[in-house]
């Protein structure tokens, strides 16, 4: 039986948080496409974390858990929702973007609308290839999908991704 | 495809999202507070519930095996009353066989609706009469004559398989009662205005046409006999004559009617006419004897004299405009 009173190290937890929070935030972020609910969901990421007794081997282990637990977190969320999200396109501009020039902001805005504009089993997909660089194997396992649904999600999120961005180009 | 992809430089640009310093200390401060606080909660409340739990238990099984032991000692007690209201007898001992055969007759007639032309009975209770063996019968009229307030039937059980059921009814200002002798269970009741007669129409089984009239008129004293209450309808008749086997039988004016009392032995036929030209030839259905009921055919079946006769056919005496018995017209009009 699992041990209900384990909390870890609250050091050890604001390491952690300090360390993989932009990771999750992003994860979350992209799954959710909601300011306010990625930032919650953070903290619940990290909650289970706390609570989450058995050790981890390695630290890239560690990193692969926090983000099965947010993929997962995300699903839980959406599906609760009660009414369908809209996509709100001023969401990289809300952001808190680090120091870069206009024309990247503006390169970066256009690419992260298109990821946003995806379905949603394509954008975390396309994320965790792209932006967190994990193998099909692995991203198959967060997302508790067969490899072969992995390759196609990737291979229509690309096309997809393309032409959403192309589309936002032009409009632009 | 992939170049294409790389050139959109996506890592980039989802890199350059980031939380703030001040949100990453207060998703810190929230996390250590919020996990810390869940912990808590998530450790004692199983705990409690089942300790409540367990602790109710205990107590209603304790109570139970107490309870118990005290009423095989005592025979009752205080706590006793619980068992004892589960395992008294007396509740079952109460259903003899009289009571049985009471509550099925009660099942059996009890929300039956009589409805006649004029009005509407409805029986809504029953109570056994163990003096005259009986059930007696609440009856809720509606639609009849206002000055009548109270109305009642009573089957007798006593006589169940006649299962003859009487309906009496009481006026406000005195004590006039009817009772209408039916020949079982249903049917139906009317209000002759012209006539200024109750009429009840007792199905003598369930799913039988209408077979047994009793008519009565308002006026009249206490009345039970069925002859009597035939009698009040046919008082404008002067002389009937039904022909039974070739002999000629007068037959008095009250004995005739529909649904009447033939005071004769048997009619081979008879045949009414009505003014829209209508001609019915009736069936004789039974005969009645005071004690003895039996369904019977006139021609197969040979009744006394004095037996009472009734006829599967009912209708207004007023539209009827001729009566012929055995060939030979009885009533013309």
């Amino acid at each position: 039986m699992a041990n209900k009173c384990f909390v870890r190290q609250k050091d050890e937890v604001d390491d952690v948080i300090e360390k993989y929070a932009d990771t999750i935030y992003r994860i979350c972020l992209v799954m959710l496409r909601n300011i306010e609910d990625a930032e919650d969901a953070v903290q619940d990421v990290f909650i289970k974390y706390m609570q989450y007794e058995k050790p981890f081997n390695e630290e890239e282990h560690k990193k692969a858990w926090l983000i099965t637990v947010a993929v997962n977190h995300c699903k839980n969320v959406l599906r609760n929702r009660s009414i369908r999200d809209k996509i709100n396109l001023t969401i990289f501009e809300k952001n808190y973007i680090t120091k870069i020039t206009d024309e990247e902001k503006q390169d970066g805005k256009a690419v992260m609308d298109a990821l946003f504009l995806l379905d949603e089993k394509y954008r975390s997909v396309m994320y965790l290839f792209y932006v967190e660089g994990y193998g099909i194997k692995e991203i198959a396992k967060m997302l508790g999908k067969g490899i072969s649904a992995i390759k196609m999600r990737l291979k229509k999120g690309r096309l997809m991704l393309l032409e959403k961005y192309l589309c936002e180009d032009e409009r632009e | 495809m992939e170049d294409k992809i790389k050139e959109l430089k996506l890592k980039e640009a989802a890199n350059n999202i980031r939380l703030s310093p001040e949100k990453i200390e207060n998703i810190k401060k929230a996390v250590n507070e919020k996990g810390r606080k869940n912990i808590v909660s998530k450790r004692t409340l199983p705990k409690r519930r089942y300790v409540i739990a367990s602790a109710f238990a205990l107590c209603l099984m304790l109570f139970l095996i107490i309870d118990m032991c005290i009423y095989k000692v005592l025979g009752s007690s205080a706590t006793g009353i619980i068992i004892q209201k589960f395992t008294d007898k007396s509740i079952t001992e109460a259903y003899d066989e009289e009571s049985a055969e009471y509550i099925s007759s009660k099942r059996q007639i009890i929300g039956d609706i009589i409805t006649g032309e004029y009005f509407q009975c409805k029986i809504v209770d029953a109570v056994y009469d163990d003096v005259f063996d009986r059930l007696i019968y609440s009856v809720n009229i509606t639609g009849i004559d206002k000055e009548y307030a109270e109305c009642e039937g009573y089957l007798d059980s006593g006589n169940m398989e006649r299962n003859r059921f009487f309906l009496k009814l009481k006026n406000k200002s005195g004590n006039i009662e009817v009772f209408f002798v039916g020949g079982g269970r249903g049917g139906r009741m009317e209000y002759d205005e012209i006539e200024n007669s109750l009429c009840v129409y007792v199905k003598q089984n369930p799913g039988d046409e209408n077979c047994f009239i009793g008519l009565k008129k308002w006026a009249g004293s206490d009345i039970t006999a069925q002859y009597d209450i035939k009698l009040d309808i046919f008082d404008k008749i002067e002389s009937l004559k039904v022909s039974y086997e070739g002999t000629d039988i007068t037959i008095t004016p009250f004995a005739l009617g529909i649904g009447r009392t033939y005071d004769y032995h048997e009619i081979n036929e008879i045949e009414i006419s009505y003014k829209n030209g209508y001609v019915s030839r009736p069936i004789l259905y039974g005969y009645f004897n005071d004690l003895e009921y039996e369904s019977l055919h006139a021609k197969e079946n040979s009744p006394n004299p004095g037996d009472v006769i009734y006829f599967n056919e009912v209708r207004d005496i007023k539209d009827i405009t001729m009566i012929r018995v055995n060939g030979k017209i009885l009533y013309k009009r």
